[in-house]
C-alpha cells in the first residue's frame, strides 16, 4: 500500500564539532563546542591523548526554495526517512562496527547554513540548549559493521513508539526546522583509544516524508444539479492508510491509527456556506485507500455556484484533524505528491460542457510568485480584463502577449526553450509602485493559465509557467521578458565541480581548475594501447594523492599509471574523504604520468541495478537531472521515466548505460545523448518528461483515444504536410560508448536503406562528426 | 549524425540506428496545422492525434482518414487565438507493421470492423474490385499478402 509523500534531494548540511577536555562530560556546556563551521558532515570521535577531544555530529535540512515546510493539506507526517551514503574517511582505531544514531535537530530556532557551528545556530545566537539537540527516532539507531563501508543506509523517523504515542508526528514542527541529526555512538568493541580517530563522512541522498493527509487526484463529476441526487466518486490515495503501513519500521500502535476520512466539507465559494457529509451517517462510503463514493441518493442540494471539497479525518493521535482540500495536492501512482489546484465542483441547473464552453470564449490568466526581501511570497495576479474570482482579482493591466511556444526538437529529442513577452499597462501606476518597493521579480515564476466562460476558476487550464528573466519601464508600458523555467537550472557549467589550488593546496600545476571527474554507470576499458576510461587529477604532489570522482564511487576495479596496470594495496590505496570525494592514493611519485582507472560508479536508492549502482540509460538520466543539475524534485515526472526505464528492463539492455564527465560539456547535449531514442519535453503541468512512440502507445493519450481532427471543420487556413527531403537520411554511421579521457568511441554501428539509396540514387549521410566536449 | 556515447550494447544501438534510419530514410515528415482555442485541453506535446483530410494521401484519392501523427510543438497566439501545430507523421512507425489479429476478437470481415480493428491486417482479395488491385467489399482498399522475397530492405 502507497503513501502519500513528498522528498526533497537538494540538502543543505553542516558539522556541529565539539572540542572538549577528557574524559567526556556530557557536552551541555557551550564551553565544549566550538564555531568552526564546516558543510562537510563528519560523524564520529577523535581522541588526542592531550588535554582535549574532538567529536562531529552532522546535521541536514533541505535547502530553501524546495518549499521545505508544512504547507496546509500536507501538514500531518507521518514519517520520516532520511537517505544518506556513509562512507569510512579514517579509522586508526579497532573498531568492527558502531551505531549510526538518528533523529530529528531540536531547536526553537532555525540553523543557518551559512554560518551554523556548534556554538551559535546562526553564527551568532546561543543553540537552547547543548549536549546531543536530537530528538531521538524510535528504533533510532543501526548498527553499521566498518567493514560493510561505504553504504547507503535509510533510517525512519517512525510513525509511533511505544509507550510515548506518535512519534515524527509530535516533533514535525521540529522537523521542518531543523531537519535530520546524526551521530555515533557504541563503538565496539572500544571507542578510539589515546591517539585514535574514527571519522565516517555522510552524504545526504534525499528525505521523504510521508504524510496522514489525505489526497484527492480526480473526481468524476465537476458539476451537479441544485437539486443534487447524483453520484460522486473521489479518486487518489490515503483516504484509508492501513495500521502497518503506517507503522512501517516502527513500532505497532496498540489501538490503531483510525486513519479513515470521517466528513466531506462542500465549501461555497460565494458565500453558500459549507455543508458536511459524514461516512458515520452514510452519506460516503470510503470504498479503498485510493476512492471514495458519495452515492447519488446522498449529494446534497445545494445553492448555484462552485464549491471547494474538503476531506476531514479525525484521529486520536495526531492532528486530531487531518485535512486536505480536493485537488490541492496529487499525487502519482507511487505517492509522490505535487501540488495542484483545489477542484471545484459547480453547481448550476444551466450547465453547458467544455465544448460548448470552449466556442464560448476565453481568458487568460496570470499568476506571478514574487517574492519581497525576507523572502515572504508576493501574489499579483493579471489579466486582459478585470476579473474577479471568489479568492483572488486580476487586475486588467495586461496588454499583450507574445506566441507562448511549447515544444520538442524531434530530432534531436530534447524540449525547445520558451521565451515570451508580456506588456502590461501602467497606467494606473501599478509596476512603478511595485519596482519602488520590497519586491523581488528577477528569476520569480509567472503561471500562465486559460479559462472559459462561464466556469469556475478552478476549472483553468495551466498553459506554462515560466521565470521572470528581465523587465523595462517606460511611463505606461510596462515590459516583461519571461524565460523558460527550466533555464534557472541549466544554466551552469558541466561538470561544475573544479579541482582548484584553493581547496589543494599541492595541487599538479596543470591541474589546477581541472573539472573534478563524475562517473555514473560501468566504466570498463582494460585492453589496446590507452586504458581506463576516466582519468584521476592530481590533487597533492607530495602525497601521490588523486581525485578519482566528486562522488562516493561503488568501487574502484583498475588503475592505470601511462596504461600500467598498478595493484593494491602494494602501489595504491582507495579512499573516501571531504564530502565522498572518491581518492585514489599512491605508495610513490607517479610523476606526469596519465593515471586513468575502471570503476563502478554513483549508486542512488531506488534506481540502481541489481548490482547496487545506476545502471539503466533512463535512470542515469534521472540521477543526471537530480543530482548533478541540482533539478528540484517536484518539476520531474518520475512515472514517465520509469516507464521508459522499464522498456529497457524489458529489452534486457537495463544496464547498458555509461557517464563520464570529464571535461566540459552542455549540459542539454548531455541530455540528449542520454535518452535513448526518447524524447524529452516539458509537459502541459511543467513537469520534465520523457517517452518513447511505439506500437503500444501511438494511439491513446493518457489512456483516452486520440481525438480526431477533421480538416475541412477544424483547421484554419491551409495545412502543410512538409517532407523535409532535405534532412533525408538513408546512410548511418554511429559511434558509441565514449572514453573522454582518449576522445575515442569503443564502436560504431552502421546501416543503411538500400531502397532509399536506390530510389533517390544518393548515399545521404548526415553531417560531420562533432568533437562533443569544449 | 546520431552518436550514442552513454551507451555501451551494440544491440542497443543497432537497434537505435534502425529506428532512425527507418524515420527519416524518406525525409522528416511533418504536419503544419492551425486550429482555434477549443483544442487547447485536447492537445499538448507528444499527444497523439488522427488527422481526417479528402485531399490527404491516398493511391485510390480517398484521401486521409484517421492517419496517425503526434505533436512537435504548439505555439499558442492568445492575441490572434490560434495556435499552430507541428506534428510528426506516425507512419514510420505504422507501416513497420503488419499484424494479423486475433481471428476470435476481430470482427468477422472488413465492413463490420471498428476503425482500432482496420489498424490491423485484413486480407483481401488481390483482384478484387474495380482497379483489380485489391479492394474489400465496400471498396476500401486493402493489404495484399504478398511474396516476401520482393519486400525490400527496411
Amino acid at each position: 500500500m502507497t503513501i502519500p509523500y513528498r522528498e526533497w534531494t537538494i540538502i543543505d548540511k553542516a558539522n556541529l564539532k565539539a572540542y572538549y577536555a577528557s574524559p567526556p562530560g556530557t557536552l551541555t556546556a557551550i564551553g565544549d563546542w566550538t564555531e568552526t563551521h564546516q558543510k562537510l558532515t563528519y560523524i564520529g570521535d577523535e581522541n588526542s591523548a592531550g588535554t582535549h577531544d574532538t567529536k562531529w555530529y552532522a546535521i541536514f535540512r533541505p535547502r530553501a526554495g524546495q518549499d521545505f515546510q508544512s504547507r496546509d493539506g500536507m501538514d500531518e507526517i507521518m514519517s520520516i526517512e532520511f537517505a544518506i551514503d556513509v562512507n569510512l574517511t579514517q579509522d586508526t582505531s579497532n573498531m568492527t562496527s558502531f551505531q549510526l544514531i538518528h533523529g530529528i535537530t531540536n531547536n526553537n530556532n532555525a540553523w543557518e547554513k551559512d554560518r551554523v557551528n556548534g556554538k551559535y545556530y546562526d553564527g551568532v545566537n546561543q543553540w537552547d540548549a547543548y549536549g546531543t539537540r536530537q530528538h531521538a527516532a524510535a528504533l533510532d539507531y543501526e548498527t553499521i559493521t566498518i567493514s560493510a563501508l561505504p553504504l547507503t543506509y535509510s533510517p525512519w523517523f517512525v510513525a509511533y513508539k511505544a509507550a510515548s504515542g506518535a512519534w515524527a508526528n509530535a516533533y514535525q514542527a521540529d522537523f521542518w526546522r531543523g531537519g535530520a541529526h546524526f551521530r555515533a555512538l557504541n563503538y565496539n568493541p572500544d571507542a578510539p583509544a589515546a591517539g585514535e580517530i574514527f571519522k565516517v563522512f555522510l552524504y545526504p541522498l534525499y528525505m521523504r516524508v510521508r504524510f496522514f493527509n489525505p489526497v484527492v487526484n480526480s473526481m468524476d463529476r465537476m458539476w451537479a444539479p441544485t437539486a443534487g441526487g447524483v453520484a460522486l466518486v473521489l479518486t487518489g490515495l490515503g483516504f484509508k492508510n492501513g495500521n502497518a503501513e503506517i507503522d512501517t519500521n516502527g513500532n505497532t500502535n496498540p489501538g490503531g491509527w483510525g486513519d479513515l476520512v470521517d466528513n466531506i466539507y462542500l465549501e461555497g465559494l460565494q458565500g453558500q456556506g459549507s455543508t458536511t457529509l459524514t461516512r458515520s451517517s452514510g452519506d460516503f462510503t470510503v470504498d479503498s485507500n485510493t476512492q471514495i463514493t458519495i452515492p447519488s441518493g446522498k449529494f446534497p442540494a445545494l445553492s448555484a455556484g462552485s464549491y471547494e471539497i474538503k476531506l476531514r479525518k479525525v484521529m486520536a493521535d495526531v492532528g486530531p484533524n487531518v485535512e486536505g482540500y480536493a485537488g490541492a495536492w496529487r499525487c502519482d501512482e507511487d505517492g509522490r505528491v505535487r501540488e495542484g489546484e483545489k477542484f471545484t465542483i459547480y453547481i448550476s441547473d444551466t450547465y453547458e460542457d467544455r465544448e460548448h464552453r470552449e466556442k464560448k470564449g476565453w481568458i487568460l490568466l496570470t499568476d506571478w510568485h514574487l517574492k519581497n526581501k525576507l523572502g515572504t511570497e508576493v501574489l499579483k495576479y493579471y489579466s486582459f480584463d478585470y476579473v474577479r474570482c471568489p479568492g483572488k482579482v486580476y487586475k486588467g493591466n495586461l496588454a499583450r502577449i507574445s506566441a507562448v511556444p511549447r515544444g520538442m526538437d524531434d530530432r534531436s529529442g530534447l524540449f525547445k526553450v520558451a521565451d515570451l513577452t508580456l506588456d502590461l499597462a501602467n497606467n494606473d501606476l501599478e509596476f512603478s509602485k511595485l519596482l519602488a518597493g520590497t519586491t523581488i521579480l528577477k528569476n520569480q515564476k509567472v503561471k500562465i493559465y486559460m479559462a472559459y466562460a462561464d466556469e469556475p476558476e478552478g476549472w483553468k487550464s495551466h498553459v506554462i509557467t515560466m521565470i521572470i528573466d528581465d523587465y523595462s519601464l517606460d511611463g505606461e508600458n510596462f515590459q516583461v521578458k519571461l524565460k523558460d523555467i527550466t533555464q534557472k537550472y541549466f544554466r551552469k557549467n558541466i561538470p561544475h565541480y573544479l579541482c582548484t589550488k584553493e581547496a589543494y593546496a599541492n595541487i599538479h600545476p596543470d591541474k589546477d581548475g581541472e573539472p573534478m571527474p563524475e562517473l555514473i554507470g560501468l566504466a570498463s576499458f582494460t585492453t589496446g594501447e590507452n586504458k581506463g576510461e576516466v582519468e584521476a587529477i592530481c590533487v597533492n604532489t607530495s602525497t601521490f594523492k588523486y581525485l578519482a570522482a566528486r562522488g562516493s564511487l561503488k568501487s574502484i576495479d583498475q588503475v592505470y599509471s601511462d596504461n600500467v596496470l598498478k595493484s593494491t594495496p602494494v602501489d595504491y590505496a582507495v579512499s573516501y574523504g571531504d564530502g565522498g570525494i572518491t581518492y585514489i592514493t599512491f605508495t610513490g611519485d607517479q610523476g606526469d604520468n596519465k593515471v586513468t582507472y575502471n570503476g563502478k560508479g554513483y549508486a542512488y536508492t531506488g534506481i540502481n541495478s541489481d548490482d547496487g549502482y545506476v545502471r539503466n540509460p533512463v535512470y542515469i538520466a534521472l540521477y543526471f537531472l537530480l543530482v548533478i543539475m541540482k533539478i528540484p524534485f517536484s518539476m520531474i515526472d518520475f512515472n514517465s521515466f520509469e516507464d521508459l526505464a522499464t522498456k529497457l528492463e524489458n529489452m534486457s539492455e537495463d544496464e547498458t548505460g555509461k557517464l563520464i564527465l570529464q571535461k566540459s560539456r552542455d549540459p542539454e547535449e548531455i541530455l540528449k545523448d542520454l535518452l535513448p531514442g526518447a524524447k524529452c519535453y516539458i509537459a502541459k503541468d511543467g513537469r520534465i518528461a520523457v517517452g518513447k512512440k511505439d506500437v503500444s502507445n501511438f494511439a491513446t493519450n493518457n489512456s483516452d483515444t486520440a481525438p480526431v481532427i477533421f480538416k475541412q471543420i477544424d483547421v484554419l487556413g491551409k495545412a502543410q504536410r512538409v517532407y523535409n527531403m532535405r534532412d533525408a537520411v538513408n546512410v548511418i554511421n554511429a559511434r558509441f560508448d565514449w572514453i573522454p579521457v582518449w576522445d575515442l568511441f569503443k564502436s560504431t554501428s552502421v546501416a543503411e536503406s538500400s531502397s532509399a539509396i536506390d530510389r533517390f540514387e544518393d548515399r545521404m549521410e548526415e553531417r560531420e562528426h562533432e568533437p562533443l566536449e569544449v | 549524425m546520431p552518436d550514442y556515447p552513454y551507451f555501451t550494447s551494440q544491440t542497443l544501438v543497432d537497434q537505435l540506428v534502425k529506428e532512425y534510419l527507418k524515420k527519416y530514410n524518406y525525409g522528416d515528415q511533418k504536419l503544419e496545422i492551425t486550429l482555434d482555442m477549443s483544442w487547447f485541453n485536447k492537445l499538448d506535446v507528444f499527444y497523439n492525434f488522427r488527422y481526417q483530410d479528402p485531399e490527404g494521401l491516398s493511391a485510390t484519392g480517398a484521401g486521409e482518414t484517421g492517419r496517425y501523427y503526434y505533436v512537435e510543438n504548439i505555439d499558442y497566439d492568445f492575441m490572434a487565438g490560434k495556435m499552430k501545430v507541428t506534428a510528426i507523421d506516425l507512419q514510420f512507425l505504422l507501416r513497420q507493421y503488419f499484424i494479423l489479429g486475433d481471428e476470435g476478437s476481430l470482427a468477422s470481415n472488413w465492413s463490420s470492423a471498428g476503425e482500432p480493428d482496420r489498424m490491423f491486417g485484413y486480407l483481401c482479395d488481390e483482384t478484387l474490385g474495380a482497379s483489380g488491385e485489391g479492394e474489400f467489399a465496400d471498396g476500401e482498399p486493402g493489404k495484399i499478402l504478398v511474396d516476401e522475397n520482393i519486400l525490400e530492405g527496411y
